[in-house]
């Protein structure tokens, strides 16, 4: 049995990502975007269907975004700010996925996806270099890959469509849908380009619009070379909407016979205060180190990945 | 029966897909927007040599396949089956029929050391070895000058291969073919 104990990144990999490190801290300095420290532990954690927190002996859980903590700031007046740091995510292992990783996270009062969008490419340009950014909408994008319809088509269509690209799991709408955007990202040509307006369902905590007739999340999400890097939000503000969504998820929890999650009362609380209208977005700093450093796995770029802690 | 996870998933794990026995050949972990995470894969059916791509979700198990490689020696062809026979003490042998040799027939000849894929302790495919020694049985006669130019020439083998040669190699010679590229490797050594 061999024991290994080396890093997983090369150490040139790892002097490289003091580097961008210090261009990122630069970039929100010159924007006057204040950084914060929140907790990375917390009483409480995501409802989210899709997202395991890790959870201590205590019972409290290490956060998977520190979108709750900076949220509740922001309610209590907080100007602009970003915290960059680890997360945890469990059971999240693969060639791009690591339990814990390095989130970027801002929220920049009075915007709007479209000015947060500008502001994301800005900051992929400083890591990347400059290249030709497309922005398609959910509906569009597997308009162009499947010529589907996700929102005219019936659910058996769209099944049909998922079966014949080897989808063999559950007929969820919601999660068929999330089994053609990931086809979808793996066979685009494009290198960098915005999804947006995605489908009600996998609204999160982005609040809903009108588009054309359709109620739709207002969320992006970039892809870059077939990864996703970041995923935005105009942020959700009504307390009470909030709230059914967490009691939404808690019942899908249970149908998906996951650990219970109690809602987040701290949370709930500083949304009556009232969060001002923001948007928001979390990058994914690790691929995008990995990208700038042209590595094609995440350990790569990480000191020690989960099979070396 | 066995089964595994989509969290044990590693190259090389033979498991059942539709009814008919894979090797995983690769296995990647995609959770896409805010959606449930899968894990997308590719296997490779040891029945037809096909590669399915399929996603399933996380956690989603497959039954395993009973599937084992073993080195037999090939005995002799009876007119429908080839039969080969275990290299271990136990002479146990098996028949496979023309499908399940396939390829492998035009290259294999009485004592050659194959690779055997049983599944259910029945043969599905067969692979020669790598490299194999078969005598000329018929060639154009070369002309000695062009041998510079390094030209090639059809030559029919023993088993029944055709195979590009040089303009050198006469009947009756025996010579070394590489089985996987079905190519030339230089005269036998072994005559």
């Amino acid at each position: 049995m061999i024991t290994r104990w080396q890093p997983s990144a090369p150490i040139e990999n790892l002097q490289k990502r003091s580097e961008f490190l210090r261009k990122v801290r630069e970039f929100f300095h010159q924007r006057e975007i204040c950084e914060v420290q929140t907790p990375i532990v917390g009483s409480s954690t995501v409802t989210d269907p899709h997202i395991e927190s890790l959870q201590l002996a205590n019972g409290y859980f290490l956060q998977t975004s520190p979108e709750y903590f900076l949220k509740r700031l922001l309610a209590a007046g907080m100007s602009s700010c970003y915290q960059l740091g680890p997360v945890f995510r469990a059971g999240e292992t693969g060639r791009w996925h690591n339990p814990e990783f390095t989130m970027l996270e801002w929220y920049r009062l009075g915007f709007t996806t479209s000015e947060l969008r500008h502001e994301v490419v800005e900051l992929v340009e400083l890591m990347l270099g400059e290249s030709d950014v497309s922005e398609f909408t959910f509906r569009d994008f597997l308009l162009r890959e499947f010529r589907l319809d996700c929102f005219v088509h019936p659910d058996e269509e769209i099944l049909a469509v998922a079966r014949k690209l080897g989808y063999r799991a559950d007929t969820q709408r919601a999660d068929v849908l999330d089994f053609l955007y990931s086809m979808a990202i793996a066979q685009s040509n494009h290198s960098r380009y915005f999804v947006l307006d995605f489908p009600a369902e996998s609204c999160a905590l982005a609040a809903l619009v009108k588009r054309n007739g359709f109620r739709v999340a207002d969320r992006f999400e970039l892809i870059v070379d077939g990864l996703e890097i970041a995923n935005g939000y105009n942020e959700l503000r009504d307390p009470h909407e909030l709230e059914h969504r967490m009691e939404r998820d808690q019942s899908l929890r249970q149908q998906l016979d996951r650990l219970d999650i109690d809602k987040d009362q701290r949370l709930l609380a500083a949304m009556n205060t009232g969060l001002p209208q923001c948007s928001g977005v979390a990058v994914g700093l690790d691929r995008l180190f990995a990208l700038a450093l042209g590595a094609d796995r995440i350990e790569h770029i990480l000191a020690f990945a989960d099979d070396r802690v | 029966m066995a089964t595994y996870s989509t969290n044990e998933f590693r190259p090389g794990l033979k498991v059942l897909l539709e009814g008919e026995p894979c090797v995983l050949l690769e296995a990647e972990f995609v959770k896409p927007g805010k959606g449930q995470a899968f894990t997308r894969a590719k296997f490779k059916n040891l029945v037809t040599g096909r590669v399915w791509e399929r996603t399933l979700r996380s956690g989603e198990t497959m039954e395993a396949a009973d599937v084992a490689e073993l080195e037999m020696e090939y005995l002799y062809n009876d007119g429908y089956q080839w039969h080969f026979m275990r290299t271990d003490e136990s002479y146990e042998q098996f028949a496979a029929d023309a499908n399940v040799v396939g390829d492998a027939k035009q290259w294999i000849t009485e004592q050659d050391r194959c690779h055997i894929t049983l599944w259910n302790n029945a043969p599905i495919s067969v692979s020669p070895p790598n490299f194999v020694n078969l005598t000329v049985k018929e060639t154009d006669a070369g002309i000695r000058g062009d041998t510079a130019q390094g030209g090639t020439k059809p030559a029919t083998l023993t088993t029944g291969a055709t195979v590009r040669v040089p303009l050198f190699i006469e009947e009756g010679e025996v010579l070394k073919i590489d089985t996987r590229t079905g190519q030339y490797v230089g005269r036998s050594k072994e005559t």
